[in-house]
């Protein structure tokens, strides 16, 4: 086994650990809320996929800004695998969010100014996936995808400061001048626990996916010389 | 313990979501090195 795949069993193994540990600091560390009760719970790993959503989208908007200055294209398998990574972890915050307002606030959703540039956010990264399947040429791909990768990162601070800056109902953890979510120290320690087990977990999801990414890339240009090959053997016959 | 069932669904949405993705990623790399495989002989 190389040391390379040593090293991504090595992270995608401690990445489980440490969602497990934080699941069980959830469990049984962390106190029930008296407001909310235990569907508090599961702010803990709501608060923890929303920082990795953007963190995602940060590293695919530096991997653009390294393809655009350095043309190789495993920037672009990065930028690309982040992209993926970072949607699925604003799914997960945006269902989970959903989960934990029905009993709180009385409704699945409300198109509040957190919510709404969430959506935004990620409506603006599936148009990046979508642009990369209308682009055949590589090259091409890579270039439009990495301006794609920059100039969409404008929707993450907007998404991030819209609790902070604009009138809402979304709680503020971090950064608020006022209280709005009430944290005992046990209550910081697991969600620090578990914005730690996410972002291990993503880093290894990213590892994967971008080896993946360019397995296809191989693979694209393997199939697109063996039918230049075999169509030469067909204008030969 | 009157919302316990939306507890659950957080959690099953928390660790569904990316369970899906690991195995939609566990398929690709099956399907991937098969292609290559197949790909490589041609060649």
């Amino acid at each position: 086994m190389s040391s390379v795949n040593k090293k991504l069993k090595l992270l995608s193994f401690t990445a489980l650990l440490l969602v497990l540990a934080a699941f069980a600091m959830v469990l049984f560390y962390a106190p029930i809320e008296v407001n909310m009760g235990i569907v508090q719970k599961v702010f803990y790993f709501h608060v923890s996929a929303a920082w990795v959503g953007m963190l995602a989208f940060l590293v695919a908007a530096v991997c653009g800004i390294l393809y655009l200055s350095k043309k190789q294209l495993k920037y672009d398998f990065l930028t690309f695998s982040a992209v993926e990574i970072g949607l699925l972890f604003t799914a997960i915050a945006n269902f989970s969010g959903m989960i934990w307002a029905k009993p709180i606030w009385n409704t699945w959703w409300t198109w509040d100014p957190r919510l709404t540039t969430m959506t935004i956010m990620a409506f603006t990264y599936i148009g990046y996936l979508l642009l990369r399947r209308g682009v055949d040429n590589p090259e091409k791909r890579a270039r439009f995808g990495a301006v794609y990768a920059i100039v969409g990162f404008a929707s993450v601070p907007l998404t991030f400061f819209s609790s902070r800056l604009l009138r809402t109902i979304h709680p503020t953890i971090f950064g608020a001048d006022t209280g709005d979510m009430a944290m005992t120290p046990a209550m910081y320690q697991t969600m620090a626990a578990s914005i730690v087990a996410f972002t291990v977990l993503f880093a290894a999801l990213l590892w994967h996916r971008s080896i993946l990414a360019t397995r296809e890339a191989e693979i694209e240009t393997l199939r697109a010389q063996t039918e230049t090959l075999e169509f030469g053997e067909v204008q030969n016959d | 313990m009157i919302n316990f069932s939306y507890f659950i669904a957080g959690y099953l949405v928390i660790f569904g979501l990316p369970g899906a993705y690991i195995m939609r990623l566990v398929l690709l790399k099956k399907r991937v090195d098969r292609e290559h495989a197949e790909l490589t002989d041609r060649h």
